[in-house]
């Protein structure tokens, strides 16, 4: 700012006029780009509710009990998506129990027990690499050793590994946050009184940090369930009209694992195989199962964010 | 109390237990870890061995060869590769501005008890799964498009020279734009909130101090947040783009499905991910698989050399500010 300093009022005048100018032109820009702000904001979050609205016309009225609880069939209106959402549950419960301990152990080596050197920073820089490796390529991968090399088959087990390698990533980078929101007086105070580093954890950083590690987990599990791409290239099946074997038997030893080897479909797969259907009346039921697919992802979501939420507020070392 | 000795070996046989245990625990943890390792190595090379027939057969020119043709076995990856990149490209064009919009309102001039529902819907819009933009791509949009803004676009911007052509041929709705438009939408709430992170970094001292000095939000905006966060913002952008170049579902339901290079982008085109879709169900053992898993590997290393220009860029920009 080298404004020269002059005397005479003439300039003077010039001046204020000039500055004037400026100012009306900031606060021009700046009524422009509070309107441009609001505008992107207000057409983003429009197109995608209207989006969702029209889904919503479509499906609701197809939605019953009925459309619950029915198989798949030739009839669009006999149609339901039973052996979807059963399929979707058993795809998640395999993702879960093999994802969770997976990712949170992942975390816990990467932030209390790995050294400093290349083999942590080649762990760390992969962890990276695979939150973005395109889902289909995940899908690619399952067929190529899930399906031909370990002979699992299209099944339940196949799938449900799948998917928890592609949500590996967010359950490890949100536990791994979890754990380093925890104060290092915390460890140190576990080891003054002679504790060994598992206690530690388990005894202090684990309980500390499950509100942040389960937070990550819903969200993995949200993105989850609605992945269609990896699903596709394994083969999912389109037409199921069985369930799995249930999991609990009603005789000994009451547990049963058959079901992992079960062939499936879950949600978004029978609403890809809906769509694809010249027949209208079969793209409303797509709507109708979108319907469910979206509500259950929201929830999921909601859920995560106010968990998060909760943890943060409630937090204080 | 028992004998003297006692008390010292139980000691030991614990302080032993207690080594068993966490040795155990730190080999487990160790494993896990490496999975992570394991799972990437392993996808490069299953993609990489069941890719092998078709490089065989046809050698690097498969990457620029544009011919896909089932019945005759002849397969090459140019078309699919034209319809990611520049879907992609016209997704980030739309995607960009008006996620910086909505992260810049949402930080800097919406009201402050707007900021959490707003915050959070735009949040709960990114975790939307893909197949939903689909579905509402393929029965609503594409057809609003075709009748309302391809004719329009046409007029307008049909004799420009170059850009033109972009627009020739009968507007149907289902093309290479029209995936870029539907992807863009699929992609804004994900880099909004991204950048909305990025820029609630910005230290408060900094945009308080430019504000008492006298600029306005625009000046603070241009002047300091972006500077301070151009390296998150670049993030953000790439980690988009990533996301744009692999996205499936909510590509294969609009783009058209057809293996050929047009020049319009009304005319319709495939991707790597919806060939990989739409062909895997029927595909034969034998050279098709093979160049479905080799069209699947160009896709792998494309997203992996953009997600490492990020990372590299981030580093430079980093370096650059010293800090």
């Amino acid at each position: 700012m080298n404004t020269v300093v002059s005397t005479a009022p003439k300039d003077r005048a010039r001046e204020l006029v000039a500055m004037r100018a400026r100012i009306a032109a900031g606060v021009r820009n700046q009524q422009i780009f509070a309107a441009v702000g609001v505008l992107f904001t207000a057409f983003a979050l429009l197109v995608l509710i209207a989006a969702f609205l029209d889904l919503l016309i479509d499906g609701l009225p197809r939605l019953s009990w009925d459309f619950l609880t029915n198989f798949p069939s030739r009839h669009p209106d006999q149609a339901g998506i039973l052996s979807a959402w059963v399929g979707s549950a058993f795809v998640m419960l395999v993702t879960m129990l093999s994802a969770v301990p997976i990712g949170i152990g992942a975390a816990i080596y990467l932030e209390e027990y790995a050294g400093k050197n290349w083999f942590t920073d080649l762990i760390e820089i992969n962890v990276t690499n695979l939150a973005g490796v395109p889902s289909i390529v995940y899908g690619l991968l399952a067929l190529g050793l899930f399906v031909y090399q370990f002979g699992f088959g299209q099944s339940i087990l196949a799938a449900g590994l799948t998917l928890a390698l592609l949500i590996l990533p967010i359950v490890i980078v949100s536990s791994r946050e979890a754990l380093r929101a925890v104060p290092i007086h915390i460890r140190e105070a576990a080891y003054g009184v002679g504790a060994t580093r598992w206690q530690m954890v388990s005894d202090h950083l684990v309980p500390y940090s499950r509100g942040g590690m389960m937070t990550g987990v819903i969200l993995g599990m949200a993105e989850a369930i609605g992945q269609t791409a990896p699903l596709i290239t394994i083969g999912a099946l389109t037409f199921i009209a069985f369930l799995p074997e249930m999991p609990v038997t009603g005789e000994f030893p009451f547990l049963s694992m058959e079901w992992i080897w079960s062939g499936f479909t879950v949600l978004p797969i029978q609403m890809y195989n809906w769509v694809s259907r010249p027949n209208v009346e079969f793209q409303i039921n797509a709507a109708a199962a979108g319907v469910i697919l979206l509500l259950m992802t929201l929830l999921m979501n909601s859920l995560a964010i106010y968990l998060r939420y909760q943890v943060r507020k409630k937090i204080k070392w | 109390m028992r004998a003297a000795q006692a008390p010292v070996d139980l000691h030991a046989e614990q302080v032993r237990k207690f080594k068993l245990q966490d040795f155990l625990f730190h080999q487990v943890t160790l494993a896990f870890a490496f999975l992570v390792l394991a799972a990437l190595v392993g996808i490069l090379i299953s993609l990489a061995m069941e890719a092998l027939p078709v490089f065989r057969e046809s050698g690097p020119a498969f990457l620029w060869t544009n011919v896909w043709n089932v019945p005759e076995d002849q397969y090459g990856a140019l078309s699919a590769i034209y319809g990611t990149v520049v879907t992609s490209i016209i997704a980030l064009v739309i995607a960009v501005p008006v996620s910086f919009g909505i992260a810049l309102f949402l930080t800097e001039t919406c009201p402050v008890w707007l900021r959490r529902p707003l915050g959070t819907a735009i949040e709960l819009l990114a975790g939307v799964p893909s197949i939903i933009y689909g579905i509402w791509g393929l029965f609503v949009f594409a057809p609003l498009f075709a009748a309302h803004v391809q004719p329009h676009l046409q007029a307008a911007l049909g004799d420009v020279p170059v850009i033109g052509g972009w627009f020739a041929g009968p507007p149907i709705g289902i093309g290479i734009l029209t995936a870029g438009i539907v992807l863009s939408l699929m992609v804004i709430p994900f880099v909004a909130s991204v950048m909305r992170d990025v820029f609630e970094t910005v230290p408060p001292a900094l945009k308080e101090s430019a504000y008492g000095v006298g600029c306005t939000t625009w000046e603070v905006v241009i002047h300091v947040v972006l500077p301070y966060t151009r390296v998150g913002v670049i993030g953000g952008i790439m980690l988009g783009l990533g996301r744009a170049l692999g996205e499936t579902m909510a590509v294969t339901f609009v783009i058209g499905n057809a293996n050929r290079i047009v020049g319009s982008l009304y005319a319709p085109g495939t991707s790597i991910a919806s060939t990989l879709a739409n062909e895997f169900g029927e595909a034969d053992p034998g050279l098709h698989i093979s160049a479905l898993f080799a069209l699947g590997l160009v896709l792998f290393i494309i997203t992996f050399v953009v997600l490492a220009i990020s990372r590299w860029l981030i580093r430079r920009s980093v370096a650059k500010q010293g800090r």
